[in-house]
């Protein structure tokens, strides 16, 4: 990786060197600036000795986040500070993305496409279920917040075909559902758009935001590849190969446990939709990963891969059920994808000139709020403090130079 | 003479010793009981002269004991910040105290006519404060709906009226309505056509028609109108908005839809009724009752907030004012109390004070504890401590300004001479030598005068000069020497006055040639002959005069710099730094510019009778060097031979300074540090057992050294050599350089001069000499004139004062200051009512808030490695 990203330079990227200031300068600049309001090691020790969630938030305003939590009544319960913490974010990156000229503002837009296919497949869901649209809306992601939002409301009491045709097409995460739905009427009986709604039966909200999260993260592989280039592409790339490898590993670790996923047909149909073609695992590794069907098999697949194999070293085995909860030894895969995505995007803040450090600035802070949020929950809890929970945060720039 | 240096023996005791150097500080520890912390707190909050050390700054901040109270202050805070906006919506004034011990009293009072604890008026204030803020908010909520409620009816108006327009145009078959030919295409034969109208933000638009067109498949139109709403002052109504209008074919199945999206982006949305006059009338009706409500409701605020501005007691203060005062004396009081470390049923804390003020305190402490009967408040000195105190210097409005630039370089090392003492007299005279001109210094002073006797004047409306009073002494001086350097140049404008009889004749010859005879024994009273004016060699001869001149002054300047080292060396007892530092260096410095100047003064006091023969110096010095003491034709000041003697001497001297500055003292540090190794050794035993069986040092003062516990520097000699070789080099190699960057002085007067004199020239005397007829004349000169006074303005009086000024800052920070001053302190910071509101008077209001930073002088660059911005040393002990 090393090599990769502080290779020796060709003139393109010479010359994308000389010109970036020109355009994204100011913008690079803030985002780097931004990298001085993380929380380090002595404010999470700070958290972490807090008994109540008012010494909490008391802990917590001595960070960059003073300002949002001002006019908060106390105690903030560690869900309304989830949405607190987030909307700022997404307040930053609005920020951000209003200095952006383009390409960068487009990939910043791409970005939170992510997050805007989260909240549509909630509201869609939730709608179906019945919940009050004012409640869905409370409780979307503030990231993936976009203006069109609320006209999901007209899909109360529609069909599929009808609030794609009517709602969905018109939202930014339009094209990525237009895609999904071309996908899933290839399998279909009758090609026709009146059929969605029973292919559709299939699809859970899960597995429907799992498709549309790997149309996008395609989508965005290719902005990548396409607008950008030199060191922005290059970090970039090797990110989202990360990324996509990660989800990879992550969705046949999660088939192990299950019976129909985890048989050869199961694997060779089902699970290997969701899978993506993109990565440092494919094709190289393709063959043995969709052959795994246990843990010591998918082990065996990524080993020639460093990181994952450090990964999933000491998971648990998914196939002997175990109930992850607060008070649990051991991290879970999640806890170690977190540590190494981490580490991989602190990396790429050791670059200049180069778009990606947007993407990681958001990723590092997602998990900031995710430290917190999961702090916060331990407080509640009253949570002793010899427990392994509160060791299961993931400190970004610590331990960068640590990085074999 | 006994009288006379009694009188000066007291103006050095009571003002300038105070400034030399910082004051003593001693280190004491406070213990209170809790009970009693806040009383004993805020009598010394009134003493301002306890700085107090942090002794938990390590714990969390809601660890701390005061926390709590602190919050309450914050929340307290926020409330009357909101209070405060409030008045101001409404514009109601309020007044605060002319000044904090005003305000002071007036706590004293309140809380002696109250007879309770002094610390449970937070608690009431607290309360009162939170009641009025509820008040206010639910005010404003009920405010804010009846202002929705009247923008809804509205808004319903201005539906309706469009409603009826279209309807009505429609009826009469007119097309142009704002609704496209396409209607009249989509509705053919008689279909009945049914309209949903309502209002949305304009920026959705687009958006809204696009998903109506979505959902009725096309089967509608929408036409969108401005919502043209005058912006009522009383009722503040504001945002962009757009009335819309859905034409579609009636059906069930396609109302439900539409109106589901219009529900969706906002609610809006008005159905239309068959009566539409009637319900128009009636809104407006409504709309008025509503509009009479929302005024009552303003005057009901107005009269809360009226009673909140009221007067304290019989004082002139807004009570609102009083509170936020108070909340931020308690802040600052539980602030202080938070440094204290708490053991069982006392707090204990550590702090620095002036050794002159800690009777006062004691005595005061002494007097609490008699009149509110308390126990255990002790207050006692600790010696034996490593620790370093901070350096107060006390400041008057005349000393402020220069201990300012003082400070702006570094705060200065405890006890160590302060330069801020030496700068009150050399910053402007130094400044005046640049700036020398009688006119422009004139004006400088004058503006000098103005800010010290308007000064109430300014900072009463608060006009922009105010934040200029604060240096109006600064000013005052400025302008003085720079109108007695002006004298001496004898510079006016440009001009030279022609005040005394001049010491020159000029006679014309029959020949037209004009030769020039001198006055025998005619001495010009001061300053330079005008006479010189005519002469071509007038620049030659000013150059070389304030050329010299500069050098002069900067060899003095350094000299006296140099002795600082001296008098610090002794006041610390550093004998090694006096003899192989201050020695030397005095030494090279002597016999190199000193000597220098010696020639220079030597020159102008003898009369060459062969003017072409005249010795000049600066090969003399060179010679010194290069022609190894030789004195040669035109080198020749004192006299051959006497000159050649003392050559040979001061280049000895001189070359064996560099070793003496270089070697000894690194060398002898060394043997000292193995010396002390080896006591160490050898008393190591018995000193570990007396360390135990001493008795435990004051509580406090462990604590806090187990914070601030460095490891102890080890001594290394090459370090030590290094640094004295940087030093050294540093020293002689920066006598040069700074004697050079002293021809600063002339440099700036120089460009300053031929300034003005071009400006002059160009204006008036070329003009004059036109002869142009006299009208004529008056009209170019009435617009030269104004040229002149712009560009006098512009670039002599504001970009020229800042240049001298910048550049006698730099000549204070780098040439005089890197002579002795190590600037390693830190400032006193006592708790203290009066710092802590002040911030809060008129008085400080006025000044816009100003920073200091560090200004870089390009010609830094001159000064190799001692220097980055503004002259600061790089290379400083780690």
């Amino acid at each position: 990786y090393q090599r990769r990203v502080h290779g020796d330079y060709s003139f393109g990227k010479m010359s994308e060197m000389m010109t970036f200031n020109i355009d994204e300068g100011y913008t690079e600049a803030l985002v780097r600036c931004m990298k001085k309001t993380f929380l380090d090691e002595e404010d999470y020790n700070a958290l972490k000795s807090a008994t109540n969630l008012i010494d909490f938030r008391t802990a917590l305003e001595a960070t960059d986040y003073e300002e949002v939590l001002q006019n908060e009544p106390s105690p903030i319960p560690a869900a309304r500070l989830q949405t607190i913490l987030k909307q700022k974010l997404a307040d930053d990156l609005n920020y951000l993305q209003s200095q952006a000229s383009s390409p960068l503002n487009d990939f910043i837009d791409l970005m939170r496409h992510g997050y805007m296919i989260d909240n549509t497949v909630y509201i869609i869901e939730g709608i179906k279920n019945k919940v009050e649209f004012a409640d869905l809306l409370k409780r979307t992601d503030p990231l993936g917040d976009f203006p069109g939002m609320k006209t999901l409301k007209a899909a109360e009491n529609e069909n599929y075909a009808n609030v794609y045709q009517t709602v969905l097409i018109d939202l930014p995460v339009g094209q990525y559902f237009h895609k999904f739905l071309e996908g899933i009427l290839i399998g279909a009986p009758n090609k026709d758009i009146s059929s969605i709604e029973t292919v559709m039966k299939d699809y859970t909200q899960e597995k429907t935001k799992n498709l549309l999260k790997k149309i996008w993260l395609t989508e965005l592989n290719k902005f990548c590849t396409t607008k950008f280039s030199g060191p922005s592409r290059e970090i970039m790339e090797d990110l989202l190969r990360f990324e996509s490898d990660c989800m990879r590993i992550q969705i046949i670790y999660n088939s192990i446990g299950n019976k129909e996923l985890s048989q050869s047909i199961g694997r060779e149909a089902e699970r290997k939709k969701y899978i993506h073609s993109l990565g440092d695992l494919y094709p190289g590794r393709d063959k043995e990963l969709t052959d795994a069907n246990t843990l010591d098999k998918l082990k065996a697949a990524v080993a020639p891969y460093d990181v994952y194999k450090r990964m999933l070293e000491n998971v648990a085995d998914p196939s002997k059920e175990k109930e992850q909860d607060f008070n649990s030894e051991g991290k879970s895969i999640d806890d170690y994808m977190f540590e190494e995505k981490a580490k991989k995007y602190a990396l790429a803040y050791e670059q200049q000139f180069h778009c990606a450090c947007f993407y990681a600035y958001m990723k590092l802070k997602e998990q900031e709020i995710r430290n917190i949020c999961w702090l916060a929950e331990l407080v509640t809890l009253n949570t002793a403090k010899n427990v392994f929970g509160w060791k299961k945060i993931v400190v970004p720039f610590k331990d960068i130079y640590q990085h074999p | 003479i006994n009288a006379e240096y009694m009188g000066i023996h007291l103006i050095w005791k009571d003002t300038a010793s105070k400034m030399f150097r910082s004051e003593e500080m001693g280190l004491y520890s406070l213990v209170i009981s809790k009970d009693n912390a806040w009383d004993a707190m805020n009598e010394i909050g009134t003493k301002s002269s306890l700085h107090f050390l942090d002794l938990n700054a390590k714990g969390q901040v809601f660890n701390r004991p005061f926390t709590s109270y602190i919050k309450r202050c914050d929340e307290t805070e926020r409330r009357i910040k909101y209070i405060e906006g409030e008045c101001e919506k409404f514009e109601i004034k309020r007044s605060r105290p002319k000044n904090v011990s005003d305000f002071l009293n007036l706590v004293s009072r309140l809380q002696d006519e109250r007879r309770r604890a002094g610390s449970t008026l937070l608690d009431e204030y607290e309360a009162e404060i939170r009641g009025k803020e509820k008040f206010l908010t639910d005010q404003a909520k009920n405010y804010q709906s009846m202002k929705e409620k009247y923008l809804h009816l509205i808004q319903t108006k201005l539906v309706l009226d469009k409603s009826a327009e279209i309807e009505s145009k429609y009826r009469n078959e007119n097309r142009d309505i704002g609704v496209d030919d396409r209607a009249q295409a989509l509705l053919p034969g008689q279909i009945k056509l049914t309209s949903i109208s309502g209002v949305i933000d304009s920026d959705e638009c687009d958006r809204f028609k696009k998903l109506v067109f979505r959902v009725t498949r096309g089967n509608s139109l929408v036409s969108f109108f401005d919502l043209n709403m005058e912006v009522d002052p009383e009722t503040e109504l504001e945002g962009r908005k757009s009335i819309y209008v859905v034409l579609y074919r009636d059906g069930e199945a396609v109302k439900s839809r539409i109106i589901k999206v219009c529900d969706t982006f906002g609610k809006d949305r008005y159905e239309i009724p068959d009566n539409i006059a009637e319900v128009t009338k009636r809104t407006e009706l409504e709309a008025k009752e509503t509009k009479s409500l929302i005024i009552l409701t303003k005057k009901e605020r107005m009269k809360v907030l009226r009673e909140i501005v009221e007067a304290v007691g019989d004082s002139k203060i807004s009570k609102i004012i009083f509170q936020k005062w108070f909340i931020a004396k308690e802040k600052a009081i539980y602030t202080t109390l938070n440094m204290l470390r708490p053991e069982n049923t006392f707090l204990s804390g550590l702090c620095w004070c002036p050794l002159k003020s800690a009777d006062s305190i004691s005595q005061s402490l002494e007097n609490l504890k008699k009149e509110r009967s308390f126990v255990g408040a002790t207050f006692k000195k600790i010696d034996n401590h490593k620790l370093g105190p901070p350096s107060y210097v006390r400041v008057n409005e005349f000393t402020a300004p220069f201990q300012e630039i003082v400070s702006t370089y570094g705060t200065p090392s405890y006890r160590e001479v302060n330069p801020a003492f030496f700068t009150t007299v050399t910053f402007p005279f130094l400044f005046g030598v640049m700036f020398g001109d009688i006119m422009h210094g004139l004006v400088i002073f004058s503006i000098g005068l103005l800010l010290c006797f308007g000064k109430d004047m300014l900072l009463k409306n608060k006009s922009l000069f105010a934040s200029l009073v604060k240096a109006r002494y600064l000013f005052l001086l400025m302008g003085l020497f720079a109108t007695f350097c002006g004298v001496i140049y004898n510079d006016f404008a440009g001009l030279n006055l022609n005040i005394f009889p001049s010491c020159y004749h000029a006679l014309k010859n029959e020949d037209e040639h004009v030769t020039v005879n001198h006055t025998d024994n005619c001495l010009y009273p001061i300053g330079i002959d005008p006479f010189w004016k005519y002469s071509h060699k007038q620049l030659q001869f000013e150059n070389s005069f304030k050329m010299k001149l500069s050098v002069i002054l900067g060899v003095l300047q350094m000299t006296v710099g140099v002795i600082l080292k001296l008098v610090n060396s002794v006041h610390f007892r550093k004998t090694l730094d006096i003899i192989f530092e201050f020695i030397p260096q005095m030494i090279f410095l002597l016999a190199l510019f000193g000597y220098m100047d010696a020639m220079i003064i030597g020159k102008w006091l003898t009369k060459f009778e062969d003017t072409s023969k005249t010795p000049s110096v600066i090969p003399a010095i060179i010679n010194l060097f290069l022609g190894g003491g030789k004195v040669g034709e035109q080198e020749n000041i004192f006299g051959k031979d006497l000159q050649e003697q003392l050559n040979f001497i001061f280049l000895i001297l001189i070359i064996i300074t560099i070793p003496v500055m270089l070697l000894p003292k690194p060398i002898i540090l060394n043997c000292m540090h193995k010396n002390q190794i080896h006591e160490d050794q050898a008393q190591a035993l018995p000193e570990k057992a007396s360390i135990e069986s001493e008795p435990v040092p004051e509580i406090g003062l462990k604590a806090y050294l187990s914070l601030v516990a460095k490891k102890e520097e080890e001594f290394s000699f090459s370090e030590a050599f290094v640094h004295q070789l940087i030093e050294t080099i540093e020293y002689a190699l920066g006598t040069i350089s700074n004697t050079a960057s002293y021809l600063r002085l002339w440099a700036l007067s120089l460009a300053h001069a031929e300034l003005s004199e071009v400006f002059i020239d160009y204006s008036f005397v070329k003009i004059i000499s036109m002869r142009a007829p006299p009208f004529f004349n008056f009209l170019i000169l009435l617009y030269t004139y104004t040229m002149l006074a712009g560009i006098t303005f512009g670039v002599l009086l504001c970009m020229d004062v800042l240049e001298c000024f910048l550049h006698t800052l730099r000549l204070h920070w780098v040439e005089f200051q890197n002579k002795f001053y190590k600037a390693e302190g830190y400032k006193f910071n006592p708790f203290s009512y009066e710092t802590t509101l002040s911030s809060y008077t008129e008085e400080q209001q006025a000044f816009t808030s100003y920073h200091t930073c560090l200004l870089y002088t390009s010609d830094a660059a001159d000064e190799r490695s001692s220097v980055d911005l503004g002259g600061r040393r790089i290379i400083k002990k780690k």
